[in-house]
């Protein structure tokens, strides 16, 4: 369904080029989840930007059923926003704050053809129903719900155009606790009762975990790590990987008062002026001569479906 | 011994439809030397209860009753001008967003020198302590730091001068609003292992201020749960993770998916929203979400009692809970 290739996007600034996604490939096959995990200027929200067309790449390939991003103009793009919609962190972002929810969604159906006047109504109520909330939200404005209510009505707003693919960037981060169980199970239903394929972007290891199929993790545009959920999530072989399992507070006290008390130092490099070698070497625990040189390439492991980029695994 | 003590504290806000009770008799003491969670998600208290010990309410917010001792001295009777020495002397906060602390337009250096001073600092020993408050905090090149402006520096960076400023003047009680929640999580890790050593080196009292249960796993002595505007369970960290004793701790620790499951059902939802403070039931506060609920449980407020390690506010002990939603 995904087919991303050697993937960048570099932006030229007065600081020099900004290297956010520089050369990043992964697959996502219909109907499975791929969680990207990573901390701020990794590249992950502009991989997703460059998914759904709001950016487009400066080198590589990237297909979404079959529909190239890079080149979609016209019908083609239009085809492409009604196979794959991103779902924003903060809802308020794709949603009119001066608009009834009601209106915001038949604007989006009236926009892409697929209903108008009383088939919008009816359309819009269905959407309502399938992200768990009533009819009568339809009649309030984004700042009159809370802030669970809102994420669903993002949801449904992404799922007017009855895509195939949801893009989702980090959203359950901004919920309360109890909410956040509440959207997750929501997505976990309604991708399996519309077959939806996501990419489920997070810096949340644990809900990436509950969700995922396979997760690979970012660091400074290149993806250091990618397999199966346990693997990443449990047994992680990258020494990054494993850094932000040990940094990550799990709400257990007796997995926190085991932990050894090592942090990872200093704070991830300028994208503008990425380290040679590997691009962790300056934070790396282990990191050797050949690190500070020469860029690991990433590579499967024996262990089935895991690719790691480290010359010491 | 406590250093902190909060009495049965009571704000209210101003509204259109009249005052809206958002802390409604909190009692929380906290030792030196200990860090205690106060857990809560939105509209449940937990700001404004720091906010009050801090004296920063907002326009409209007032402590309307108990007492904030620190030390013994009750803050709330204190004249104004006291009670600012105190604010930065004894109690001192750090934020989410660290540039809520910092000026744009001064120098780092300059502006923790500026509170020194405030507080009766003079010229060269302000500007020794400075650097050395910059040194405790981890910060490499401390002079370097000094003359940055604060749009220089990571989000990182700019929390371990807050963090510094804040503890320049060897206050006793620290109040960590979410300073992490902004951050990175390898930055994070390096900063709750900073105000980890910070407090046994101060003795400090922290109360810090989260939503995130991991935190509180991580660096909390005692955890406190606000439900409401109210404390539903006070519990040493270990106790209330291992065998809650209020049913909202016990929903709210379910909700979360567990890092060793192997098979991913569906999470425990808690299911309906918080109570709405303008029109308060007469009962507990949970009870119309609550899956232990018993028919008394509408009829009156509970009021905290101790049970196990805790201090629950909950009619329903843990022996009565249906096992099925005993999670947590």
């Amino acid at each position: 369904m995904i087919e991303v290739t050697e993937a960048a996007r570099h932006y030229r600034t007065s600081d020099g080029v900004v290297r956010a996604v520089d050369g990043v490939s992964f697959v996502v096959a219909e109907g499975e989840t791929l969680g990207l995990v990573g901390e701020s200027g990794c590249g992950k929200s502009t991989t997703a930007k460059l998914l759904v067309a709001l950016e487009r790449p400066t080198a590589g390939t990237i297909l979404v059923d079959g529909i190239d991003v890079a080149t979609a103009r016209g019908a083609e793009l239009r085809r492409l926003r009604r196979t794959i919609q991103l779902v924003f962190q903060d809802p308020y972002a794709s949603l009119n704050p001066r608009r009834r929810i009601a209106a915001t969604l038949a604007e989006v159906l009236a926009v892409h053809d697929l209903a108008r006047g009383a088939a919008a109504t009816r359309r819009v109520g269905e959407l309502l129903e399938m992200v768990g909330l009533p009819a009568s939200v339809g009649e309030r404005y984004p700042h009159q719900l809370s802030g669970g209510q809102r994420q669903r009505v993002g949801i449904a707003r992404a799922l007017a155009v009855e895509p195939r693919v949801l893009v989702l960037d980090e959203p359950v981060s901004a919920l309360d606790v109890s909410v956040r169980a509440e959207v997750m199970n929501l997505l976990v239903s309604l991708r399996a009762s519309l077959g939806l394929t996501y990419l489920f972007i997070s810096h949340d290891l644990g809900m990436v975990r509950h969700l995922c199929d396979r997760i690979a993790v970012m660091y400074l545009g290149k993806v250091v790590e990618a397999g199966g959920w346990r693997q990443v999530s449990d047994d992680p072989l990258h020494p990054y990987t494993r850094s932000l399992h040990d940094a990550v507070p799990v709400a257990d006290p007796t997995v926190e008062s085991g932990r050894s008390g090592r942090t990872l130092t200093g704070e991830v490099p300028d994208p503008a002026a990425p380290p040679p070698g590997c691009r962790f070497h300056p934070r790396c625990p282990i990191a050797e001569d050949r690190c500070r040189t020469t860029e690991p390439p990433l590579l499967a492991q024996p262990d089935g479906d895991r690719l790691v980029a480290c010359h010491l695994v | 011994m406590s250093v902190l003590e909060i009495v049965d504290l009571h704000a209210v806000v101003a509204t259109d439809g009249g005052e809206l009770p958002v802390v409604r008799g909190i009692s929380l003491s906290i030792d030196a030397g200990e860090i205690v969670g106060l857990v809560g998600e939105s509209g449940s208290g937990k700001s404004f209860t720091a906010l009050s010990v801090l004296g920063l309410l907002p326009d409209g917010a007032r402590v309307s009753g108990g007492r904030i001792l620190v030390d013994g001295e009750d803050l709330l009777s204190l004249r104004a001008a006291e009670r600012r020495t105190r604010r930065g002397g004894t109690v001192a906060m750090i934020y989410q967003d660290p540039m809520t602390a910092l000026n744009p337009l001064m120098t780092v250096g300059a502006q923790i020198a500026e509170g020194l001073r405030a507080h009766g600092v003079d010229g060269a020993e302000a500007k020794k302590r400075t650097l050395a408050a910059i040194e405790e905090v981890g910060l490499p090149r401390p002079e370097r730091i000094a003359r940055s402006y604060p749009h220089r520096l990571s989000g990182g960076q700019r929390q371990r001068v807050v963090i510094a400023s804040a503890l320049a003047l060897r206050p006793k009680v620290l109040i960590a609003d979410e300073p992490t929640t902004a951050l990175d999580v390898t930055i994070q890790q390096q900063i709750l292992a900073l105000v980890d050593e910070l407090r046994v080196a101060h003795d400090l009292a922290v109360l810090w201020i989260t939503h995130d249960l991991g935190v509180v796993a991580r660096i909390a002595n005692r955890v406190a749960v606000m439900y409401a505007g109210r404390i539903a369970e006070a519990a040493p960290t270990r106790s209330l993770f291992a065998a809650p004793q209020h049913p909202y701790s016990a929903a709210l620790l379910a909700s979360i998916p567990s890092p060793t499951d192997t098979v991913r059902g569906p999470l425990p939802q808690i299911g309906g929203a918080p109570p709405d403070l303008t029109a308060l039931p007469p009962g507990c506060p949970f009870e119309p979400r609550c899956a232990q609920r018993e028919p008394g449980c509408a009829a009156t407020e509970p009021d905290p009692v101790h049970r196990g390690d805790a201090d629950t506010a909950c009619f329903v002990p843990r022996e009565r809970w249906t096992t099925a939603e005993e999670a947590g």
